[in-house]
């Protein structure tokens, strides 16, 4: 503890002494609650404290500020966001509750309250512990075997929905079913589903269900706390589900947490409407499938046709029609005729030209036709004289010309040509 | 023949069809029993409408007493 200066005061009284004699030391207020927490938190430290919540409030920012009672007594209490959020449960005013947490004071205000940093429903453990013993004990059993598992039926005609009859679960369960197929029928066996009586009758509604001979069976409730789902915790009904002689779907509506139920069912949903879906989910994919083979036999018959008709187009091509082609014969031997003919005409004409040629050549070379241009052919005896070389002076020779022949005498040579 | 088991024997026959390797004859029979098959499942599927009822009790014989049940809006 910390002497302060004694202040001064012109209306101060007489100091106060205490018993040794010394004066006692005169606090600020904020110096005496300072003290006051150092003092508390030293003291106290952690710790635990059981009462019934009240005044209860949580705040916008996340906090949480309540009082804590019991019969006699209560103390201010805050839960601050950072610790609260762990929390699996809706704290509510009446609630019997167990906090851990440290006692501190807040000095502006000089109130003392106890800073939360766990609450726990009181039983919560026992529950708790109760629940993990069963679990294990049903899980050691082979109740929670993969193997125990059942497929749900392709095509349910008849479904069996344990649940309340009012309520949000059955509506949306209805909606999903017979939206998705049409042609399934329904049978609700109705039952409370949260309290101390539910678990009886809940075992009761599933035997009820069993004798109906559905192909499927939903039990569930829609969401809640924990302690509203309690009731699917129960052995007898844990059990009871466990002995269907159908596949059944446990929907106990909180989407984390696993009640027994879920874990002995055939299939767990996290909703009813996710249940509703799970039954019905083979039926559109049967749909889907359905839809797609129609296709798919529409189409191969289709293209089988095309096929088929293609072969046969293609063998009509190659048929040829007698009579055309006794048409195509006779026009063929016209036309063959027509081009014999004029290729005769044409190589006939040519010859005639050759001859003619030849003829006018022949004309032109003849030796009546030399003559008659002048020359003329000198003969000593049958020799034709062609060169001087051949006569001599006074050899007679016979001179033939175009008209007429006459007879010569050599008198003299006068050229050698060519020499 | 199940839903099931009508289903799976149409998938064979298209299966059989798409192959192509099949005389004329056969293939008109197979599309024939096809379309059978296919419209014996639409009839399935299309059957009646949801009802749905609310179980009173069961008596003596374990016969279901129930009553039309309709969700309040």
């Amino acid at each position: 503890m910390q002497e302060q200066g004694v202040p001064t005061s012109a209306n101060s009284a007489q100091l106060p002494t205490t018993s040794e004699g010394s004066e006692a030391a005169v606090l600020t207020v904020e110096q005496l609650n300072r003290q006051i927490r150092q003092l508390i938190e030293g003291e106290l430290g952690l710790v635990w404290v059981q009462g019934e919540l009240s005044n209860f409030k949580a705040h916008t920012s996340g906090h949480f500020y309540f009082s804590l009672k019991d019969a006699k007594s209560q103390i201010s209490a805050v839960m601050f966001r950072g610790h609260n959020s762990r929390l699996k449960f809706k704290p509510h005013d009446g609630l019997e509750v167990i906090l851990r947490g440290r006692v501190t004071v807040y000095e502006p205000r000089g109130n003392y309250q106890i800073v939360a940093e766990t609450m726990e429903p009181v039983g919560a453990g026992a529950l708790q512990k109760a629940f993990e013993q069963l679990k294990e004990k049903l899980k050691n059993e082979g109740l929670f075997d993969a193997s125990r598992k059942r497929a749900l039926p392709a095509l349910p005609k008849h479904i069996a929905i344990v649940t309340s009859p009012t309520g949000a679960a059955i509506r949306d369960m209805i909606n999903v079913l017979s939206r998705r197929n049409k042609s399934v029928q329904i049978t609700l066996v109705p039952t409370i589903v949260q309290g101390e009586a539910a678990a009886p009758k809940i075992v009761e509604a599933l035997k009820q269900a069993y004798r109906l001979g559905p192909d499927a069976i939903i039990v569930g409730r829609g969401g809640g706390s924990i302690e509203d789902m309690w009731c699917f915790n129960d052995e007898t009904v844990a059990r009871t589900i466990a002995a269907s002689p159908v596949p059944i779907i446990s929907a106990v509506g909180h989407e984390i947490d696993f009640t027994i139920a879920d874990f002995v069912a055939d299939l767990r949903a996290p909703t009813p409407s996710a249940a509703a879906e799970l039954v019905v989910k083979n039926t559109a994919d049967l749909v889907n499938r359905l839809g797609a083979l129609d296709k798919m036999l529409l189409f191969s018959i289709q293209k089988f046709f095309k096929l088929e008709m293609q072969k046969i187009q293609s063998f009509a091509k190659r048929l040829v029609d007698p009579k055309k082609r006794l048409f195509d014969l006779m026009q063929r031997n016209d036309e063959m005729t027509t081009r014999l003919t004029q290729s005769m005409a044409r190589l006939i004409d040519r010859k005639k030209k050759e001859v003619a040629h030849l003829g006018s050549m022949m004309d032109s070379l003849s030796p009546l036709k030399v003559v008659e241009r002048g020359y003329s052919v000198t003969r000593k005896g049958a020799e034709v004289i062609k060169s001087v070389s051949q006569l001599k002076v006074g050899d007679s020779v016979s001179v033939r010309l175009a008209q007429g022949e006459f007879v010569a005498n050599v008198e003299k040579i006068i050229d050698r040509v060519g020499e | 023949m199940d839903f099931e088991k009508k289903l799976g024997r149409l998938e064979e026959i298209v299966q059989k069809m798409e192959k192509g390797d099949l005389a004329l004859e056969e293939s008109l029979k197979l599309f024939e029993e096809g379309v059978k098959l296919s419209r014996e499942c639409h009839t399935r599927l299309n059957e009646a409408e949801t009802k749905v009822k609310k179980l009173i009790s069961l008596d003596a014989s374990g016969k279901a007493v129930t009553e039309d049940f309709a969700t309040e809006e």
